[in-house]
């Protein structure tokens, strides 16, 4: 039955007066059900790494619908938060036009306006301070010819290295823990490998709640294969370890501990693949942390030394996981047919994020538990375009495009030629980091700093602390968001409306390798713009303020995304990324194609470094390799690092005055500072509002019970919230959600970071509790 | 009092019209689902979406907005698009949904057919 739109206002009148006199009236199913689309634009969820294939509904150009990709890896799945993704085009507070601060105000005001305005603040800065006193901060959520283009912008053009983004908060443990095993950035292995895996080893992941569609494979994969071993090593007992054979507790931040004893036990018991260990591996420990660190190359012998203290009884006392189940862990990991680690923010947020990183890689490299179907060391990504845009695409302050760093000389050279730049224009030295940006721009260091696609002043550890910086009249800050106000809009001097997902089109490239085309799907809401298109707009105009227009015409003469697209597949050429094969039409009709994928015959990798299972560039390096090559660790002659990393607790663990551990996190039901899921009245409504876990136990000794109010402080801030006592947590242990805007945790978290990866440890600090 | 009856009358027509669909009963902001509907939060805990986390908002939206105690179809399709579409090919309106061969919170299939109905692409067996 159709309905006109005049007899479908008629019978909302008659049912709202119903139910105003108090009758429980039924509801037409038109006025309850999803609209039917016209088409259907081929697309990839916008929220987390997983990055799953859906399907956008449109109709009278809206987007009605949506719907899982079949053809995609995810099978047609999506998870709670991707069935309501339409809903988030269509919020109340979407930003139509740009807003220029006047006062305690906003108020609005033309495009042109609004660059004329950013431009002359960047380039009468770019004057008077050097280009170092300019900066950007990007996103993981912002598509790759968004973040390369920029990069190219800031790197090339300013040269200035000042340009970093969320992905340092989140997977730059992840990355550089990659580079110092194996090379390079970025995991071997695929989604693929869930179905050949026979024991799981997840750590410091809630993937149930975090990669729910993830989660659907490795459940799947249990439930067929009743022999699979799921382990899970995490503080909490949370909806993942539900199919856990083993779930491992231990003290927040000890688990460095644990991944060596299970070396001991590996190496002890003769579980290692000594064959393996000798054809690709070399010994390393860092003998001066430096900066730069001093490192030193040492044999089989020392290492063995080096874990005979980590025995199951000490990691066991370190750590409080016990001994018996450390040994069972270690066992089931070495003899299982393949074994397939994931890991997430629980390893990646830390102040030893990349040593914890480096010593699950230990345990694949030691026993032979990597380049073959099912045996994989997987870092799980938190944001849908993290690996494509920003560790791919170099948009980090000591990263340059596909694999080449800032402080590398014939990496710099590369690229200047490639950029057709002038030598030396390229600087050397790595810029701000993200926390280290914040702080610049508090001293005013740094004059200027553009935030896109992401929301800092809710998503920084020690949050106080920079949104005094952010809100400062002494330095100028824009900020292109889609929703206004957010935490970090609110304090901006200039906010540029921008394109949403569906309204703009790019690639995303997410956590195996996979790179997927987004098409347009519907216009921009009111006068908002794709990114790409500013920061197009902003370099040609901020060139020609700066009498360079004649270099701008030459170097950012791009016009599309396709345009800056080809220009990565060019950049990427002869690269371990090698995207060539990847061309523009080939990848509006794939289901997204994993690199390398160095032709545009060629089907794209599902598994790196192994010439048995596919990887093209291994017989191109050596045409002699029988099957596993390391390329990516050319320094070391092709052999990976298995590192000699000491046990180190976190920075700020709980004492006599703050004596617990809080840790922070997602629920499935939102994700990351909230500005899109929480506009979604089903998904607000089943997740309404923060709140901290308490152990019962510990509930107990503070007498409090659900749903009192608790106030928890740490030495940087506090916060009220309602307590939800629950045998999630262990004893010590509370943990509260990310996502709310006005119960905002990072008031309280640390920005103690690591040394090597500059990523905060959210993850892990003291607070005490106190009944409100 | 007549014209009370007539209002109340012409009210209640389109209703009779168009469907069985309910309002939610008003509830506390913060009040879960299972508080009220124990048995069917344990029955679907039990099956695939509860081990999956497809919470009830997912089919039933929330009491607030988009509230629907029946769900029908247009439900399913963000992770069942295609099994949807196989029901399109059964003929009486009381079989285009999925409840006739699904329990609603476990998902269970009620009686196993020799050959799904949906590995045939909505075909009888």
């Amino acid at each position: 039955m159709t309905m006109t739109r005049r007899e479908m206002l008629k019978l909302s009148a008659a049912i709202a007066a119903a139910s105003a006199i108090g009758l429980d009236l039924p509801i037409p199913k038109e006025l309850v059900a999803a609209e039917e689309p016209e088409r259907w634009v081929k697309s990839v969820c916008r929220y987390c790494g997983a990055g799953c294939g859906v399907y956008v509904g449109v109709k009278g150009g809206k987007v009605v619908a949506v719907k899982g990709d079949k053809d995609n890896w995810n099978k047609g799945f999506l998870c709670l938060k991707g069935n309501f993704l339409p809903a988030i085009l269509y919020a109340g507070d979407r930003l139509k036009y740009p807003l220029l601060r006047k006062g305690d105000k906003f108020e609005r005001i033309s495009w042109d306006e609004a660059m004329n305005i950013m431009v002359d603040k960047y380039s009468s800065s770019i004057q008077k301070n050097g280009p170092g006193s300019v900066a950007f901060y990007g996103s993981g959520q912002a598509y790759t010819e968004e973040s390369y283009f920029i990069n190219k912008v800031f790197k090339g053009g300013l040269g200035s290295n000042n340009i970093d983004g969320n992905p340092r908060l989140c997977m730059a443990s992840a990355a550089v823990g990659y580079v110092s095993t194996f090379g390079k950035d970025e995991p071997m292995g695929a989604y693929d490998d869930i179905y050949h895996a026979d024991c799981f080893f997840i750590i410091g992941s809630n993937m149930a709640e975090a990669h729910p569609v993830i989660f659907r494979l490795v459940n799947e994969r249990k439930q067929k294969n009743k022999n699979v071993k799921i382990i899970m090593v995490d503080p909490r007992k949370t909806l993942s370890a539900r199919i856990a054979d083993l779930h491992m507790s231990f003290t927040p931040g000890m688990d460095l501990a644990i991944l060596n004893a299970m070396a001991h036990v590996i190496v002890k018991e003769n579980l290692h693949s000594k064959a393996f260990v000798d054809k690709h591996t070399v010994f390393k420990k860092m003998v001066d942390p430096g900066p730069p660190p001093k490192i030193e190359k040492v044999g089989w012998d020392e290492y063995v030394k080096f874990l005979e203290e980590y025995t199951p009884e000490a990691a066991e006392k370190i750590s409080g996981c016990p001994k018996e189940d450390i040994v069972k862990a270690a066992r089931w990991f070495a003899t299982s047919k393949a074994t397939m680690s994931f890991w997430c923010m629980g390893l990646n947020q830390r102040t030893r994020g990349v040593w914890v990183n480096n010593l699950v890689h230990n345990l694949h490299l030691l026993t032979g538990q990597i380049c073959r179907p099912g045996a994989t060391s997987f870092s799980l990504t938190g944001q849908p375009n993290a690996c494509g845009g920003v560790r791919d695409g170099g948009l980090l302050s000591h990263l340059l495009p596909y694999g080449r760093a800032v402080a590398n000389d014939k990496d710099r050279e590369d690229m200047e030629k490639f950029w057709g730049l002038p030598a030396g224009r390229i600087q050397p030295k790595p810029g701000f980091t993200a926390v280290e940006m914040f702080r610049a721009f508090n001293t005013g260091a740094i004059q200027c700093l553009w935030i896109a696609c992401t929301n800092p002043g809710q998503s920084l550890p020690n949050l106080e602390t920079y949104r005094k910086g952010m809100g400062s009249a002494d330095t100028f800050l824009v900020v292109s968001e889609t929703y206004h106000p957010t935490r970090t809009s609110e304090l901006a001097d200039l906010v540029l409306p921008a394109a949403l997902w569906a309204e703009k089109d790019g690639t995303y490239g997410q956590s195996e390798r996979r790179y997927q085309y987004l098409e347009k799907a519907v216009e921009p809401a009111g006068e908002a713009r794709p990114d790409l298109q500013v920061m197009i707009d902003f370099a040609n105009k901020l060139f020609a303020a700066m009498g360079r227009h004649e270099e701008a015409k030459k170097i950012f003469s791009h016009k599309t995304s396709e345009d800056v697209w080809n220009e990565i597949r060019q950049c990427s050429k002869g690269t371990a990324y090698d995207f060539m094969g990847m061309t523009r039409e080939r990848m509006k009709k794939a289901h997204g194609i994993q690199w390398p994928c160095p032709t545009e015959d060629h089907p794209g990798t599902v598994r790196r470094y192994t010439a048995k299972y596919g990887d093209p560039l291994v017989k191109k390096i050596d045409p002699a390799a029988e099957d596993v090559l390391f390329y990516s660790a050319k320094a070391d002659n092709n052999h990976v690092t298995i590192w000699l990393r000491p046990h180190k607790g976190p920075a700020e663990p709980p004492d006599a005055e703050y004596p617990f551990a809080l840790t922070t996190g997602r629920q499935i039901e939102h994700w990351h500072t909230g500005t899109m899921t929480l506009k979604v009245p089903e998904l607000r409504r089943s997740a309404p509002d923060g709140y901290v876990e308490i152990n019962p136990k510990d509930a107990l000794k503070i007498g409090v019970k659900s749903k009192d109010k608790v106030k928890i402080t740490s030495r940087r801030g506090s916060l009220v919230l309602e307590a939800k006592v629950v045998d999630v947590p262990r004893e010590g242990l509370v943990f509260v959600p990310m996502h709310y805007p006005d119960r905002m945790i990072n008031l309280l978290t640390t920005d103690a970071f690591d040394a090597l990866s500059k990523q905060p440890e959210f993850k892990i600090c003291a607070v005490k509790l106190e009944k409100a | 009092m007549k014209k009370q009856v007539v209002l109340l009358l012409l009210l209640l027509l389109p209703a009779i019209a168009f469907g069985q669909a309910k309002k939610h009963a008003q509830t506390a902001p913060d009040q879960e689902c299972s508080e009220c509907h124990a048995a069917q939060s344990a029955a679907w805990e039990s099956g695939k979406h509860g081990l999956m986390n497809v919470k009830c908002v997912v089919c039933h939206g929330s009491p607030e907005e988009n509230y629907i105690p029946k769900p029908d179809t247009s439900r399913c399709i963000g992770c069942h698009a295609s099994e949807v579409a196989d029901l399109s090919k059964k003929k009486a309106p009381s079989e285009k949904t999925c409840a006739p061969c699904h329990d609603r919170h476990t998902l269970a299939v009620k009686t196993v057919p020799k050959t799904p109905f949906h590995s045939q692409g909505g075909q009888k067996p």
